[in-house]
């Protein structure tokens, strides 16, 4: 997104979005700004902000705005890049050493009280690192989170657990006339609704009211609703309230819950539809109670209304939920394109072993060692780094560190999957049968999966490599067949997953379900010939690349033309209707097992 | 949330999670517990909320690890009084609840040299890790199926033998480390590994409360403790001081309740009928109910027992079809109508 155009004349936004989209900026960034209020309002109550906004202009202002309102003691960024261990506190060795006196530095967590702490690509963070983040919000009320979120649009988003305890969603595509002229000074109000928050009264109607809420918007998560009173009561303190009225959950509303919405509640026209149903039920339920929820339904609405002409967004609930679990999702999402190799990547040291002197980290080694030099002569009394008796530092096996990555002999299974016409339904479903239960040997093996369908022109990723064999499954199940047979394009998708998979540390092997009659080139043109030779091309690169595969002949008959590409791709061969499943089963294990090493063909 | 937690007796709802964890906290013998869902809903207050109600801890006084003074597994490390030979103390400590970071380091884990004391004063003394300060508590690991496989592979060794052995950096110390591992996780950020999964006695799938009267009780509760944690701990005292009595006697009767050969067989024929992996989904049934029959002040396990706590007990121990829409509770469910109509 290009932010530098300055401020134009209304022109038409982007297709089915706001007619306007420097009216959608505005908005946008008067959100931002008010969530930013409510935060320094009630900073306990809400604990963070989730802002969505690629690297802008608008955003850095958005922040400056935020952190003056804000005016924490101190500012932590905690970004990708940030090291587990300075999380703890420790102890400074060098200084340590120099000092000849115990010398420990306080980490992160120690010295979050009345600070700031700042994730700036905040969906990249690891792991531990979130979850060190998401465990300090729960356990500390005293600081106050901002999650910045490059929110790309094929990228995951921030991870659910974090956005879950940040009580504010706001999002900036641009600036604004506003974003400069607004002053940076906090506003007296807000010193003054400081004040005023506590005064506020919450009644027990309230809470209802946000729960309810909550959940008309498909949010079941007990965190939201908690926000929304919070926000509604940081709202209604802004504007000298002692009670909270319409006004504030409309904007705690479009600031907690829609941004988050899994679904819209009902509207006007479906009043008397499905989604009403719960209401009425719990009204029901309410007064056999005796404890009524008074609720009027049309109070709902009008909340729920404004709420969505306050946000000026484009909005769609279920694009939202996909992408919500697609990040949820974790590293199983965007395998092609995503870049974030978690897997493989170094996140940490251990203890090494002494063949593993190739991944050895030297800092980390000398650190180690550093620290028992004393004791390995004692005769030196802490002058370790005293020149006169240097004579070198002494290392022994104890001491080496190797890199640690996540998880080095993990193999990802792709499946390639022929969904051609030729290739019959009948013969579509042993297929799928077959990848089926060798998805249960991938699934006791704790093997990662992809499932490549070809079919008519083009192949398709069905389902990126995740460790999660069921939702293969399910792509199965779902796999619709017809048309051609572009065998060349299967494998040359195959060949990019599996470069992708090694790129994250993975082993790739490819399994291959076809009858072998390729019948559409690479370039999408329909000929036998032409697709014969692109396939024997791309299997021939495949087994260039290294990348282990296990063909399965699913013709009536074995023939000879498979056999021929499981030639040229090194593979081992099977035909389907001559082994029995547990055969299958069998040679699958084997097979994978030697993937990284080499593997006859029979 | 401030120093002090939720009191365990104002969670509202999650039955099924505070039953588990009463068990494992009446017989750490029962094997951790799983807490596998949603976000959001509590899984964690809960967890955490626990230690705080249950009665303190008989230890050795001035022992790092912790170690029980009637102990009989011989000499507990050096660093403890006992170890020494020296007179013991006997000191009361409140469980521990001790939280594992997904970043874990081995060192952090399992204890290591003291770098500290290494350095500065030249001794090589071992400094206890995580697993000591765990022993006879609970080790909550939160999004338990993202821990990596190395501090996972300890974690195995360790709840297996109820020690922690530590030979490196020239140590060759054992301690006791017993303790009920609580994992909690969202199931679609990743799978656990079987064999973690079956470590875990007892597993409890949490959702979310879908009864509005409920999520608004939570929503009232969460918000008086937030306003004066004081004032509400004082309201639970006295809820949750009777748990604690009812904990303190079902842990005395544990020993003394009978099972009946009808619940043994009921129990072997449940198992065979749902083709659970081995013998340990019988041997925590079992065990699990005699800690419910204790808690609930009866003196045998009747059928009934098994059949409540069948699902928290067998559901992650099924054999999954990942290609089966059958959910394991469901299963669990035929299996028992079944086995009950023959009993």
């Amino acid at each position: 997104m290009n932010e530098h155009s300055p401020p134009q004349y209304p022109q038409s936004g982007p297709a089915g979005g706001h007619p306007d989209l420097l009216e959608k900026q505005k908005t946008e960034w008067q959100h931002a700004v008010l969530a930013a209020q409510l935060l320094a309002v009630n900073p306990q109550g809400l604990r963070g902000i989730h802002m969505v906004a690629a690297p802008s202009p608008a955003r850095t202002r958005w922040a400056e705005t935020t952190l003056a309102l804000l005016n924490p003691k101190k500012v932590h960024t905690v970004s990708h890049s940030f090291d587990i261990a300075h999380l703890h506190s420790r102890t400074d060795l060098l200084t340590t050493l120099a000092e000849g006196r115990t010398v420990k530095v306080d980490g992160l967590l120690d010295k979050l009280s009345g600070t700031v702490v700042l994730m700036p690509q905040a969906s990249l963070l690891l792991p531990p690192l979130r979850r060190a983040m998401a465990t300090a919000l729960d356990n500390a009320v005293d600081f106050t989170a901002l999650a910045i979120d490059e929110a790309d649009d094929g990228e995951e988003g921030l991870s659910a657990s974090l956005d879950d305890r940040l009580g504010l969603s706001v999002a900036l595509s641009g600036q604004c006339l506003e974003t400069w002229t607004a002053s940076l000074d906090p506003p007296d109000i807000v010193k003054k609704a400081r004040k005023t928050l506590k005064k506020v009264v919450i009644s027990d109607r309230d809470m209802e009211f946000a729960s309810i809420l909550a959940l008309q918007f498909g949010i079941y998560s007990m965190r939201m609703p908690y926000f929304t009173v919070q926000a509604a009561r940081a709202h209604a303190a802004l504007n000298g309230r002692r009670k909270l009225e319409k006004a504030d959950f409309t904007a705690a509303v479009a600031l907690t819950l829609l941004p988050r919405a899994t679904r819209m509640p009902s509207s006007d026209q479906e009043e008397a539809n499905e989604p009403e149903a719960p209401e009425e039920q719990q009204q029901q339920e309410a007064e056999e109670n005796t404890q009524p929820i008074d609720l009027n339904p049309a109070d709902i609405d009008q909340i729920v209304e404004a709420a969505q002409a306050m946000f000026a967004q484009d909005f769609d609930p279920i694009a939202k939920q996909q992408k919500m679990s697609r990040a949820s999702q974790g590293r199983a999402s965007r395998g092609v394109k995503n870049k974030r190799v978690k897997h493989g990547r170094p996140v940490g040291v251990r203890r090494g072993r002494r063949d593993e002197i190739r991944s050895l980290s030297m800092r980390d080694t000398l650190i180690a060692a550093i620290g028992k030099q004393s004791i390995r002569r004692p005769m030196l009394n802490n002058s370790v780094l005293d020149g006169h008796n240097r004579s070198g530092i002494r290392i022994s096996l104890d001491d080496f560190r190797v890199l640690r990555r996540s998880s080095p002999q993990r193999v990802t299974t792709i499946f390639l999957v022929d969904a051609s016409g030729s290739h019959a339904v009948g013969r579509l479903n042993e297929a799928k049968g077959a990848t089926l239960s060798m998805l249960q040997t991938c699934y006791e093996r704790r093997d990662r999966v992809a499932v490549i369908s070809f079919g008519g022109y083009e192949a398709n990723l069905s389902l990126a490599p995740t460790g999660a064999p069921a939702r293969a499954a399910r792509e199965m199940h779902l796999m619709p067949s017809g048309g051609g047979t572009p065998l060349a394009a299967g494998l040359k998708l195959a060949q990019k997953v599996a470069m992708q998979v090694r790129q994250d540390g993975d082993t790739p092997f490819v399994v291959l379900l076809t009858d072998g009659k390729a019948n559409i080139a690479l370039d999408g043109r329909p000929g036998r010939p032409e697709a014969a030779a692109d396939v024997k091309a791309m299997a021939q690169t495949l087994f260039a690349n290294g990348i282990e595969s296990f063909f399965v002949d699913t013709g009536p008959r074995s023939s000879d033309l498979c056999k021929e590409i499981a030639g040229d791709l090194n593979a081992r061969y099977l035909h389907l209707h001559r082994v029995p499943q547990e055969v299958l089963h069998q040679e699958l294990k084997q097979a994978a097992r030697g993937a990284g090493k080499q593997v006859n063909l029979t | 949330m401030t120093s002090k937690s939720f009191p365990f007796t104002a969670i509202v709802g999650q039955a099924d999670l505070r039953l588990a964890l009463l068990l494992a906290a009446i017989d750490p013998r029962i094997g951790g517990v799983l807490a596998f869902g949603d976000r959001g809903t509590g899984k964690t207050t809960t967890i955490r909320s626990l230690a705080h109600m249950l009665p303190p801890d008989k230890a050795t006084f001035g022992c790092p690890y912790g170690c029980k003074p009637d102990s009989t597994v011989g000499p507990c490390a050096p660093g403890c009084p006992k170890s020494e030979g020296k007179k013991t103390k006997i000191a009361s400590r409140p469980v521990s609840c001790v939280d594992l970071p997904l970043g874990v380091s081995e060192d952090r884990l399992t204890g290591a040299l003291d770098i500290e004391k290494a350095m500065v004063e030249g001794k090589k003394e071992f400094q206890p890790g995580l697993l000591a300060d765990a022993n006879n508590g609970f080790l909550y690991v939160d999004e338990v199926n993202l821990l990596e496989d190395h501090i996972v592979d300890i974690l195995l060794d360790v709840a297996a033998s109820g020690e922690n052995i530590v030979e490196k950096d020239g140590f060759s110390i054992r301690h006791p480390a017993r303790f009920v591992l609580v994992g909690s996780g969202n199931p679609e950020e990743g799978e656990l590994r079987p064999q973690l999964q079956d470590r875990f006695g007892l597993a409890v799938n949490v959702t979310t409360p879908m009864d509005p009267r409920e999520r608004v009780e939570i929503l009232k509760r969460r918000e008086a403790f937030e306003a004066d944690s004081e004032a509400f701990h004082a309201a639970y005292k006295h809820k949750n001081s009777r748990l604690r009595g009812k904990v303190t006697r079902a842990r005395t009767a544990l020993d003394a309740i009978e099972v009946d050969d009808k619940v043994f067989h009921f129990a072997a024929e449940l198992c065979l009928a749902l083709g659970s992996d081995g013998l340990r989904g019988e041997l925590t049934l079992i065990k699990a109910s005699r800690a419910y029959a204790a808690f609930e002040g009866r003196k045998t396990v009747v059928v009934e027992d098994l059949v409540k706590l069948a699902p928290l007990v067998l559901t992650h121990r099924l054999r999954q079809d990942p290609l089966s829409d059958m959910p394991s509770s469901a299963r669990i469910e035929r299996a028992l109508d079944a086995c009950y109509e023959r009993a």
